[in-house]
């Protein structure tokens, strides 16, 4: 069974803004906050009056406790909104697409999980994978989904991780659902029962 | 002559499925050489002899009741084996289409459809069905459209949407599969779909494939064979079942072997649907236990020098690596050292 190089995992390249674009909405986690920095910089030198049809959405990494403006400190941001948590901001963002225009492109920062998180959500509204980019930074820690009993464990930093649902130990594939924003977790020791690898942290 | 049926065989539990002389002749051997690798082997599915798996689009043999019976089994525990996304609606009255017309047309004396404007008539002697309804009109149906086609049919089927240069895997019913979950691969593309298997993607098989299949026109269908091995004539050997049949691939030796492992075969067709221009992927699959297959001379050489050799990362793929080495043992007796003829064929 192949567990690792699988072509299904995806792989982001460094976010870039996209002068095609109307309105821009840049969702980021933590350390993500840079490389929006970073793109906010390219609109305010390429296209300084597409700065007021951008908005920023932004989960600080814990204990940053800075104001929306110290974070984003660019004048004329439609708008800045600082959450608590991912779920929060995945909520505000569900319903911001809702009501979002042709023309929107979307541009998210942040570890891996979350990234997939925001491409689930932004799947359920069809949009097209030229107005989706995302750049990865941060934890490589995966939300693993269980082949067997369906659950889904989040966080996980081992190769060999224990299902939240069943109980099973699982080894932890490369192969990845956009739809389910998870990795695929199969039992690790079906063959040879107890007979489990070393666990090891592989994803930090 | 018509084909006599054997309802009460099983793939669970007792396993007492087995083949008939006349099956294992028929048996579709996957190696026309004394070796294996991947290939883009696509060709029509054009019919092939009479008596033959390729004599209609979709072979009916003696295992048809039982295996009905046991995808049965399997949705009735796990229902989300089947699966379809919302848009999938007319590719799926596509495929109850292609099912029916192909089975009744092919197989007179076991299936009959009666087409009046969109008031269909359907009958499945086999399975004892008899059901009228209207084509088109989901509610006229005990199920969805391919639900209830590929619960009278052999084989899985993933019913796969064109959009964007690419083909994704949207809709299926997949109870006896060779380790992959539709529940986890449904809404995939074509290469994200294929991502667990090894070497083919290096070698641009796939590639190839989707450019190939993204022009496969309607009234032209295509086949190819894969193949793998399993443990019991095991149908259902899913990821999400994998605890249940885990054990079994440790416990095979050399002395048991030839009756427990099974080479399993695929015979994938594809075709062209007309209506939502997707493209239907059947997954038919064949079992054989060594013993029967080693009743061929030819074949028990042939299988015996095609493991022998096989390339190890496929070895791991095809989860034989714990008893590859058992059945090449088993095998070597039938195995002289004479040339074998060109072909798959038995003689």
């Amino acid at each position: 069974m192949l567990i690792t190089g699988i072509k299904s995992k995806p792989i982001y390249a460094p976010l870039r803004f996209d002068e095609g674009g109307r309105y821009h909405l840049m969702l980021g986690l933590g350390v993500g906050r840079e490389p929006l920095r970073r793109v906010l910089d390219e609109v305010r030198d390429q296209q300084a009056l597409a700065v007021a049809r951008t908005e920023v959405l932004y989960v600080p990494a814990a204990g940053d406790t800075g104001k929306a403006t110290d974070q984003f400190a660019l004048p004329g941001l439609a708008a800045v909104c600082l959450f608590g948590n991912s779920n929060a901001l995945l909520e505000d963002f569900r319903a911001r697409l809702g009501r979002s225009l042709m023309g929107t492109r979307l541009y998210v920062a942040g570890p891996e999980s979350f990234i997939g998180m925001a491409m689930k959500v932004a799947l359920d509204f069809n949009l097209n994978k030229d107005e989706i980019r995302a750049e990865e930074c941060g934890t490589l820690a995966r939300r693993v989904r269980c082949i067997h009993c369906r659950a889904i464990t989040e966080d996980v930093k081992t190769n060999i991780a224990q299902c939240i649902g069943c109980g099973l130990w699982l080894l932890v594939r490369d192969h990845y659902s956009r739809r389910l924003a998870a990795y695929m977790g199969v039992m690790a020791d079906a063959e040879a029962p107890g007979e489990l690898p070393e666990i090891r942290e592989v994803f930090l | 002559m018509s084909v006599v049926f054997k309802p009460d065989e099983t793939f669970r539990g007792e396993f007492t499925y087995s083949n008939s002389v006349a099956a294992i002749r028929r048996f579709p051997l996957p190696f026309a050489e004394d070796n294996y690798m991947y290939s883009v082997n696509i060709e029509p599915h054009a019919p092939g002899p009479k008596g033959s798996v390729t004599e209609f689009a979709f072979d009916v043999d003696e295992h048809y009741v039982a295996e009905c019976k046991e995808r049965a089994l399997v949705l009735a525990a796990e229902p989300l084996r089947y699966q379809a996304l919302p848009h999938m609606m007319s590719s799926q009255w596509d495929c109850l289409e292609l099912v029916m017309e192909s089975l009744s047309h092919d197989y007179p004396q076991l299936f009959s459809l009666e087409r009046r404007s969109n008031a269909w008539h359907w009958i499945n002697r086999p399975l004892g069905l008899d059901q009228r309804f209207t084509f088109g009109d989901v509610a006229s149906l005990p199920c969805e459209p391919l639900d209830y086609a590929t619960r009278q049919a052999q084989g899985d089927f993933v019913v796969m949407d064109q959009r964007d240069g690419d083909l994704w895997a949207e809709a299926g019913m997949v109870t006896t599969q060779a380790d992959w979950s539709m529940d986890f691969d449904l809404g995939m593309t074509f290469r994200e779909w294929h991502g667990p298997v090894p070497l083919a993607h290096e070698m641009q098989v796939f590639d190839r494939a989707l450019k190939f299949l993204l022009n496969l026109r309607l009234g032209a269908p295509v086949r190819r064979l894969n193949w793998t091995m399993t443990v019991h004539p095991r149908l259902d050997t899913s990821p999400e079942n994998y605890p249940k049949w885990g054990q079994d691939r440790a416990r095979v030796t050399a002395k048991d072997a030839g009756d427990l492992v099974h080479l399993r075969v695929e015979l994938q067709g594809l075709w062209r649907l007309p209506r939502s221009n997707a493209i239907v992927f059947g997954i038919r699959c064949y079992l054989i236990s060594v013993r029967e297959l080693a009743t061929v001379p030819k074949w028990a050489r042939r299988v015996h020098r095609v493991l022998k050799g096989l390339h190890p990362a496929l070895v791991d793929y095809k989860g034989l690596t714990r008893y590859r080495d058992a059945v090449v043992e088993w095998l070597a007796p039938f195995d002289d050292g004479a040339p074998t003829t060109p072909g798959a064929g038995p003689e």
